[in-house]
């Protein structure tokens, strides 16, 4: 059985620094809230998770950007971000290879999944597609994330 | 000549005693002193000089227009344009920080469209030269069809007033009777325009009163400069007049641009009034302070012909995101999507968007680095004292201390994580112990 976690104990406090995300933070988590709970409304059933993977996404490049571009907050508090579920470590990690250096979203690269074995058609640059061809992907509703583009 | 207006006193003061007003063959009023058998074409002054508004304190500068017209914050014509000519005024704005110049949106656009920005220069000292950009002043006259006394007058900066003879009143806004003989005269001024582009040759009775109009222009930047012309004879003086005009038009360095400009302006007519409205002047006034700098340096820029190096566009565009207020720790999108980027002149400073965003993390950088510096500076605060300050001011001994911790937890203090909530117990339980 895994530990319970409360907010009262177990949990150890940020490092340093963070009081300076709080408030970029917090409004990422209120908007991933109104994600979740909007209305399905007039969308497709797998437009639904889009704006999910989208704020996953944009945070997990914010403190990406913050970490290694900016070098704006410390190893400690990197951390913690990443264990506290801030930003997605496997996307991060795929986004220091090259070829990957704006992957929307790690479902985008499973060639498992796919009927052909083959990425995702927003991994496609866009000089490799069809003259005026838009292409948005079902599962994370990118428009591309080719390197090249 | 004098039909510029320039002269001091406003439209309806009587003029003083031995003075007589004529008209001359040219059409122009001019005034003529029997005793002194002096004669001139700005309206002499009474004996009792008139009480300055506070409005002209500042900057001795040549009179404004009309005192009726500056004086009248009823109607919204707020700044009834100022001239400014001689290169004696001009150094005196460079010595006392004349009055700021006047754009409108028609201008901006204008400079614009024509490439006449030639982006900045400069990096965070250069805003201080803003002081020397050029005064807008009154350029053309043209005769309102259908609309005797008033009188269409376009600046230097390609902005267009209307002025009346007979009061000495002037508008940015056109009146609504007058905007109809504007938009008359726009129409013909078009038709011409059309013809001449059309190769027929532009009749001779144009080019007479284009002459007559420059020469208008020459005697009053002349007179400006020396508020008083003396004239022995009251005929023919007007071809000295014309005669001068081209060595006064010619001094002007940066005439050309202006003429070109100003030809532009009449290609959207009809909205034209509408430009000049109340809005214009509201912007005009918002935008002082923001844009002015810009404008000083893009003026400068025409002058001097330096290019911008890509160190100062970026320099510029950080203070831009100075000027923001924002912290470098927000995202990129965020600063985006606030809106106030776009509106500044110095976002244009970097061409593209990836030019934008690397100077935004550079920026980020630097600023993050700054404030980590100071922070280190500064000494460290126990956190102990600030909770135990927040104890003393509300523990209680009817309080246990879960239900202390349940009524403040939305306060700081209690949400401060560098205390554990064990240790903040303990300092609660004792500071309650020692209150009893």
């Amino acid at each position: 059985m895994p530990p319970i976690r409360t907010s009262r104990a177990g949990r150890k406090p940020p490092p340093d620094g963070f009081e300076d995300l709080e408030d970029t933070l917090l409004e990422f988590q209120n908007k991933m809230k109104d994600a979740e709970n909007a209305s399905h409304e007039g969308k497709k059933k797998y437009e639904m998770t889009w704006p999910v993977f989208q704020i996953t996404h944009q945070r997990s490049r914010y403190i990406y950007d913050l970490y290694y571009d900016k070098e704006a907050i410390s190893k400690p508090l990197y951390d913690w971000l990443l264990k506290n579920g801030y930003a997605d470590p496997m996307l991060i990690a795929k986004w220091k290879k090259q070829g990957y250096e704006k992957l929307c979203c790690t479902r985008c690269i499973q060639t498992q999944e796919t009927n052909f074995r083959s990425t995702c058609i927003c991994r496609v640059p866009k000089d490799q597609l069809k003259e005026d061809q838009r292409v948005q992907c079902v599962s994370c509703g990118c428009r591309g994330c080719a390197s090249s583009d | 000549m004098a039909t510029i207006p320039s002269g001091p006193p406003p439209a309806m003061m009587p003029l003083p005693a031995g003075w007589t007003e004529h008209t001359a063959p040219t059409g122009h009023m001019y005034y003529f002193h029997k005793e002194t058998n002096k004669s001139t074409y700005v309206r002499p002054a009474p004996e009792v000089p008139l009480v300055q508004s506070p409005m002209h304190a500042l900057p001795p500068r040549p009179p404004p227009f009309s005192f009726d017209a500056e004086a009248n914050h009823d109607n919204v014509n707020p700044t009834a344009p100022q001239f400014s000519s001689n290169a004696k005024q001009q150094m005196q704005n460079l010595i006392f920080g004349g009055p700021p110049p006047r754009h409108s949106h028609q201008d901006r656009g204008q400079q614009q469209r024509g490439g006449h920005r030639g982006g900045f220069r400069g990096g965070h000292n250069s805003f201080q030269d803003q002081r020397r950009a050029p005064q807008d002043r009154p350029k053309h006259r043209d005769d309102i069809p259908n609309c005797a006394p008033w009188v269409l007058v376009r600046t230097k900066l390609g902005r267009r007033f209307v002025w009346n003879k007979d009061t000495n009143e002037s508008f940015w806004k056109f009146p609504p009777d007058v905007m109809k003989g504007v938009v008359e005269f726009d129409r013909i001024q078009r038709e011409r325009k059309e013809r001449r582009e059309r190769g027929e040759p532009s009749d001779a009775e144009d080019d007479a009163a284009m002459a007559e109009v420059e020469a208008d222009l020459a005697a009053m930047e002349e007179e400006v400069e020396q508020q008083v012309v003396e004239v022995d004879g009251e005929v023919g003086m007007d071809d000295d007049e014309e005669y001068e005009e081209v060595e006064v038009t010619d001094d002007e360095g940066d005439e050309a641009g202006n003429a070109s400009k100003r030809q532009r302006t009449e290609e959207p007519v009809d909205d034209q009034p509408v430009e000049m409205g109340e809005d214009d002047i509201a912007w005009q006034l918002a935008q002082m302070e923001a844009m002015e700098g810009d404008y000083g340096e893009e003026q400068e820029e025409e002058e001097e012909g330096l290019p911008l190096t890509d160190e100062d566009l970026r320099a510029l565009f950080k203070e831009l995101l100075d000027d923001t207020q924002l912290s470098p720790y927000t995202p990129w999108d965020k600063f985006l999507s606030e809106g106030a980027l776009f509106e500044d002149e110095r976002y244009k400073a970097l061409p593209t968007m990836k030019a934008r965003k690397d100077c935004f993390s550079e920026w980020c950088k630097e600023r993050i680095q700054m404030q980590k510096e100071q922070k280190a500076n500064q000494p460290k605060q126990d956190p102990k004292v600030q909770y135990m300050a927040f104890l003393d001011k509300f523990a209680s001994k009817k309080l246990y201390w879960a239900e202390f911790r349940r009524k403040y937890r939305k306060d700081p203090e209690m949400k401060d994580a560098k205390l554990s909530d064990k240790e903040k117990e303990t300092l609660y339980r004792d500071y309650v112990k020692k209150m009893r």
